[in-house]
């Protein structure tokens, strides 16, 4: 599959319906799927996750060779991650997952593993620019 | 006023002998970038524009225009977003971004000497490189706009909130009168140190928001305030309008911060990318709540955080959705875009370069009690003709008022957006005035659609101070209640 996609699409199902979390995670994800082994990773699922910051729920829906973000939580989840910005920006910066996850400030529904593949989204220092590839 | 045709070529030809003949430009297209400016304001092309080489030529040049009876308009970066230095009565463009040195900086009096066309990124730069002791306060205007031109018109800075709007750093100017005349104001007066304008008559209120009608300033002294050793930016999201001012108000009373700003959610989506944003999720935040704070001891710095943080506290107890503290560095590792908002002074391109290439503002100042029900107002205006509702307030010397900008961006190429947006404006002034808030950088337009709710007085002690320092009406002509005859 990593020698297959050479490019992955990440874009909003409508763009004039993208709230400001929405936004930052298709910056997020267009600098993920410049890594060919998170491309490759993502390239692979075939499922929804839903992902609500601070009141604002976004539907990634993972597709192959595009990822289609949708405002709300749209269709049959795998999975849900539920935080605010305050802890997501702690998780960004170094801090622990589990931690948050322990103190009630991150939570998770449907099948965890679903958003494994996500994670590397929660760690921006190791993602690559935008633009990069 | 207009000069006959017959007699451009004379004009032409006596700036050139004042100036060089390189300094006059009288090429339409080179003078075609004099005729606008970036708002739905009509463009009208001056008869030339002499670039000033020095401040010894600004009085000869003013005499000519006296002896000619031709329009003289001082000119900076013509970034003003309220049509002020177009020659709406033609005549001389007076380009005075050459006259671009930093002269003096007194790190112990706080306080430095600087020509017209220096720029906010010069400043910027001059003071990391030589003074790092040192800090200023900076406008949103692009980095390479006047600093000096934002002074005279009352402009405000990211330090608005401790100093006040920028007139209020001016401790002397001197200025090049109609009559040939140079006069010092503030301690410069005396001849001594532009450290202050206490205890002398304000004459430096001559010249400001006068918008070139009085004199033209040459040079200034200007306050510079103490770089400390410990700063944050970051932000709040307010759930609601209400909450968030009400935050802003708390944050400027308990005097925490330097700056405390808030921005209309569409204003961070502009920022990251969408180019007309009118559709929010009910669960996003209506409101960016934008904070500078800072202190030379880590102690007294890391209680100032602690504090604002108690004050977010008690919006969140009484069960307001407050959420914060956003450090922007950390915002800026999951989204570099947001480093344009890292560091003063910012471009903010968002604004400038798009398609159409039109930016227009009502900008005003007045009562921050009134913001929210004032943004509400504002925010229905915009929403209705189709624009983004971007709103930006910011608390000004400590609280005391505040800044309310409803920001509308248009294709200045297309006449009915051109007039949309026009109309708009007028509505979105009218519901401001209603709410106690006074447009800043006063356009012509405001001043005619208001005219009647000036004080006689005041316009009287207007009209007769203009005929005493440019009895010939040469300066500027258009502004404020004056003949653009």
């Amino acid at each position: 599959v990593q020698a297959i996609i050479q490019v992955m699409i990440v874009r909003a199902a409508d763009p004039d319906r993208q709230t400001l979390a929405g936004h930052m995670l298709a910056h997020l994800l267009a600098r993920a799927v410049a890594d060919p082994r998170l491309r490759a990773s993502l390239a692979r699922r075939r499922y929804r996750a839903g992902l609500v910051v601070s009141g604002m729920a976004t539907t990634l829906e993972l597709a192959g060779d595009a990822i289609v973000l949708h405002d709300g939580l749209v269709g049959r989840l795998a999975a849900t991650l539920r935080t605010d910005l305050v802890t997501l920006l702690g998780v960004a910066a170094g801090g622990s997952l589990v931690r948050a996850w322990l103190a009630g400030r991150l939570g998770v529904g449907g099948n965890p593993f679903r958003l494994l593949p996500l994670l590397p989204l929660l760690s921006p220092s190791r993602l690559p620019e935008q633009g990069a590839s | 006023m207009m000069l006959p045709a017959d007699r451009v070529p004379l004009l032409r030809e006596r700036l050139a002998a004042i100036a060089g003949p390189g300094r006059v430009l009288v090429d339409e297209a080179a003078l075609r970038p004099y005729a606008e400016d970036y708002t739905e304001l009509p463009a009208r092309l001056p008869d030339a524009v002499v670039k000033v080489a020095s401040a010894e030529q600004v009085a000869p040049i003013l005499a000519l225009g006296v002896e000619l009876g031709v329009p003289v308009v001082p000119a900076l970066a013509r970034s003003n977003v309220g049509g002020l230095c177009i020659p709406i009565a033609g005549g001389i463009i007076l380009d005075l971004l050459g006259l671009d040195r930093i002269l003096e900086v007194h790190e112990d009096d706080r306080y430095m000497v600087i020509e017209p066309g220096v720029t906010w990124q010069q400043v910027k730069d001059h003071l990391d490189a030589h003074h790092p002791r040192l800090r200023f306060g900076y406008s949103l205007s692009p980095p390479d706009t006047s600093v000096l031109g934002n002074l005279l018109m009352d402009g405000l800075s990211n330090l608005s909130l401790r100093w006040g709007s920028m007139s209020d750093w001016i401790n002397a100017l001197e200025v090049v009168l109609p009559s040939g005349r140079t006069v010092r104001t503030g301690a410069w007066a005396w001849g001594q140190p532009g450290v202050t304008t206490a205890p002398m008559p304000r004459l430096d209120g001559l010249f400001v928001n006068w918008h070139g009608t009085t004199g033209v300033v040459v040079k200034a002294a200007v306050e510079v305030q103490a770089q400390l050793a410990h700063r944050r930016r970051c932000f709040y999201l307010g759930s609601r309008i209400e909450t968030s001012f009400r935050f802003i108000n708390a944050l400027a009373r308990a005097d925490l911060c330097d700056d405390a700003a808030g921005l209309t959610w569409p204003l961070g989506k502009m920022l990251l990318g969408e180019p007309r944003p009118t559709w929010r999720s009910p669960g996003e935040p209506e409101v960016i709540v934008f904070l500078d704070s800072s202190a030379d001891d880590e102690e007294v710095f890391h209680a100032k955080q602690r504090a604002i943080e108690r004050v977010a506290t008690r919006f969140r107890d009484d069960g307001e959705r407050l959420e914060g503290p956003l450090p922007l560095e950390q915002i800026v590792e999951i989204d570099p875009r947001f480093r344009k908002l890292a560091d003063w002074p910012m471009r903010l391109d968002f604004l400038l370069d798009h398609p159409g290439g039109g930016l227009t503002w009502v900008g005003t100042y007045g009562p921050t009690s009134r913001w929210p029900e004032a943004v509400r107002a504002c925010h229905e205006l915009m929403l209705e003709r189709g624009f983004p509702p971007a709103v930006v307030t910011r608390a000004m010397r400590g609280g005391h008022f505040g800044v309310l900008r409803m920001i509308a961006l248009f294709d200045r190429k297309d006449p009915a957006q051109v007039e949309t947006v026009a109309a708009l404006n007028r509505d979105l002034a009218d519901a401001a005035f209603g709410f106690g808030y006074i447009p800043y950088k006063t356009p012509r337009w405001v001043v005619d659609r208001f005219r009647d709710r000036l004080d006689p007085g005041f316009v009287e002690l207007l009209e007769g101070v203009k005929r005493l320092v440019d009895p010939a009406g040469v300066l500027n002509p258009g502004r404020w209640v004056f003949d653009a005859r």
